[in-house]
């Protein structure tokens, strides 16, 4: 019954990879690079982004914006190390190190990025370059 | 897994504890690793966006552990990409009988949630020492 949870599980994330790509072929990850987990939100004035990081410390993660595109990198560790004394019944979540880099599609403002972890979900607003952001025009009479 | 008597009694003041409105049916069911050693096993469970107070953790006559956790991370709107399931959880495990629920504990920390629970003192594990 797990494994039937499991194996769906996989093709759901992977109809949502595939869909994310589809409809917008803006923020790339490279195939594979699926740890931490992330969501990304797009409004007219920023990108924030989502990464599920329970467990890891402030210290631990490190963010660094290049011009266009954005790297979190950090280690997870185990809970607790194997010995003849434990073991582990059950593992199923991700941990060691990573690093995702993602590219925004337009011009993003470095200067005012701003970073927040709650919860075991690391927060990143940045905001668009004014240059990116949509233009109302005005109809003159 | 749904276990009725897990719910509050009907007509049974519940006090200042505000139970998570938690559904099985929609929720996600979150990752764990389990950890045993001799004499009490450790549930480690990723619930990144729960924050404190947003948990309930129930163990029945059965030894069905059940676990519902709220989900307080408020997501934005126009998501472009989806990895992640952010939502409430829940999932229930079935205990073996040597584990004793009248004496689990847990702690909610940076979205990791910790239950331990012990053996019953009778099926820890012993060690004999030999004699010389």
């Amino acid at each position: 019954m797990l494994w039937d949870t499991l194996v769906f599980n996989d093709l759901d994330e992977m109809r949502r990879d595939m869909e994310a790509l589809a409809d917008w072929g803006g923020l790339r990850t490279p195939v594979g690079a699926g740890f931490p987990a992330l969501n990304a939100y797009e409004s007219k004035d920023e990108y924030v982004l989502a990464v599920m990081a329970p467990g890891i410390a402030k210290d631990k993660l490190d963010i660094r914006l290049d011009e266009n595109s954005i790297t979190i990198s950090g280690n997870r560790p185990l809970p607790a190390e194997e010995s003849p004394d434990r073991r582990y019944l059950r593992h199923e979540r991700g941990h060691g190190p990573f690093e995702r880099t993602l590219r925004f599609p337009a011009k993003v403002n470095r200067e005012s990025i701003q970073a927040r972890l709650e919860n075991g979900i690391l927060s990143i607003r940045v905001p668009k370059s004014e240059e990116a952001k949509p233009k109302n025009i005005e109809i003159k009479a | 897994m749904a276990n009725e008597s897990n719910l509050p009694e009907a007509g049974k003041p519940s006090g200042a504890v505000v139970e998570p409105v938690v559904d099985p049916g929609t929720a996600y069911q979150p990752d764990v690793d389990i950890v045993e050693n001799g004499d009490s096993m450790v549930l480690y469970i990723d619930l990144p966006g729960v924050a404190a107070g947003g948990t309930q953790i129930e163990a029945d006559e059965n030894n069905i552990l059940t676990l519902k956790a709220r989900n307080s991370f408020r997501e934005p709107d126009g998501m472009i990409v989806r990895q992640a399931a952010i939502g409430d959880y829940f999932r229930a495990f079935q205990l073996g009988s040597e584990y004793d629920r009248g004496r689990i504990s847990a702690t909610l920390k940076d979205g990791v949630l910790a239950i331990h629970i012990p053996k019953r003192e009778e099926a820890k594990t012993r060690r004999i020492e030999i004699r010389t």
